[in-house]
């Protein structure tokens, strides 16, 4: 007798990414295809953003969606086979990387092709002009390496910035800290990043 | 306020309201250097972030809505209807010059007809799949970057997708090949063949 519980959508929120998963291979397994479709949607419409974040920095707009399905695809593949997650934001990363380079390499093996005919309702975009493999997250270092530069404190403090606290909410949680510390030292990063990008091919992102 | 940090803001409200929050569409408003500041400060947020909880009528509305379709699709039943249009159209080639290159490959150059009767009837599931060669699977393979063994697992009958699932992005018919009605049992030849089985007969109904 199967042991898996059907859950209403509303508690999918109170539970973590890896969790989801979970629920949503046991769904499966317990032949509770409704749960396991709606266990996946929540978990690709709640991750949908961060991916497209990534993708859109490497592929061509018209593209990104086909790259963006697939990297779900793989995860819940992976899943499903019962391979492992981990800690899902980064196991997403890192097949977000794998899919933009799988998709840069068939694009430049891709035989250049004439426009399809009305007839056949497949239609296809221009190639990457020159994306550059993985870029996503060369860029996504850019943020950790400048980030791995502050002090632990300036660190804790931008960090909490770029998680959308306000200025005012990160000097109330740091002891002598003000707003005008956090907003001097969030400048200064933001100063840093600007810099790096600027001197990286990465920062050339797709248009 | 810098515009990155208008764009930011606007992007943060979004997300935590449970609206459709596509980075693109803040990026699109950027170039060069402000554009990559804000595609990194989006990617560090959202990592960072909770799962979005997309409120239900624009999860509904969402492209998120069809990925999960697709992969609820794929995990149940992988199919030639679902596999061969997919690959196909990930390999930018449409159907006649798809069928143009097996006919080559197969070494029946001339008749191009036959091969595409047979083949529309691979990517309506109406083949029987127990018929067609290994070197069908091969070919196609290395045209359409799809593995042999996932052509041979996708052509084999599975259990039956449940009502809900919509195969989202499977091509659809083409009106230039006519819908032959049932699948063609092994050694059945291509409709409208004449005369003694040949070469193309062999390699899709043979085994």
């Amino acid at each position: 007798m199967s042991d898996f519980n059907p859950l209403q959508p509303s508690d999918f929120d109170r539970l973590s990414d890896e969790q989801l998963i979970g629920h949503a291979v046991s769904a499966r397994e317990a032949g509770d295809s409704n749960q396991a479709r709606a266990a996946i949607g929540q978990l690709v419409g709640g991750r949908i953003a961060l991916v497209r974040s990534w993708v859109v920095k490497s592929v061509p707009a018209g593209e990104v969606d086909d790259v963006v399905a697939e990297v779900f695809a793989s995860v819940m593949r992976a899943a499903f086979d019962g391979r492992s997650m981990g800690e899902f934001i980064n196991l997403l990363k890192t097949i977000t990387a794998r899919r933009i380079a799988d998709h840069t390499r068939d694009a430049k093996k891709r035989p250049k092709t004439t426009p399809l005919p009305d007839g056949d309702n497949e239609v296809w975009t221009e190639e990457p002009s020159a994306p550059s493999e993985e870029g996503a997250v060369e860029l996504e270092d850019l943020v950790e390496r400048e980030l791995s530069k502050l002090s632990e404190d300036h660190r804790r403090v931008v960090e909490s910035k770029l998680e959308g606290h306000s200025s005012q909410e990160v000097a109330g949680g740091t002891p002598g800290m003000t707003a005008v510390n956090v907003d001097q030292i969030t400048s200064r990063f933001r100063k840093a990043l600007r810099e790096a990008l600027e001197n990286t091919e990465g920062g050339k992102m797709e248009q | 306020m810098s515009e990155v940090d208008r764009l930011l803001e606007q992007f943060i409200a979004a997300y935590t309201a449970g609206e459709e929050a596509d980075p693109a569409v803040y990026l699109g408003e950027l170039h060069e250097t402000d554009r990559a500041e804000l595609g990194a400060l989006i990617s560090a947020y959202l990592e960072r972030a909770p799962r979005q909880v997309l409120k239900p009528e624009v999860l509904a509305g969402s492209p998120a809505n069809a990925i999960a379709d697709e992969i609820l699709a794929e995990l149940q039943t992988p199919t030639w209807k679902t596999v061969l249009p997919r690959a196909r159209a990930r390999a930018q080639l449409r159907r006649d010059q798809l069928v143009a290159q097996l006919a080559a490959a197969l070494g029946v150059s001339g008749q191009e007809q036959k091969v595409a009767d047979y083949y529309n009837q691979m990517e309506h599931g109406r083949l029987d799949p127990t018929g067609v060669s290994d070197r069908v699977l091969e070919s196609l393979s290395k045209l359409i970057g799809e593995s042999v063994e996932a052509l041979r697992a996708a052509g084999r009958p599975g259990p039956a997708a449940s009502p809900g699932t919509v195969f989202a992005r499977q091509a659809a018919p083409d009106p230039d090949f006519a819908d032959a009605g049932c699948a063609a049992p092994p050694g059945m030849r291509s409709p409208g063949t004449e005369g003694e089985p040949d070469e193309v007969d062999r390699l899709f109904t043979n085994g």
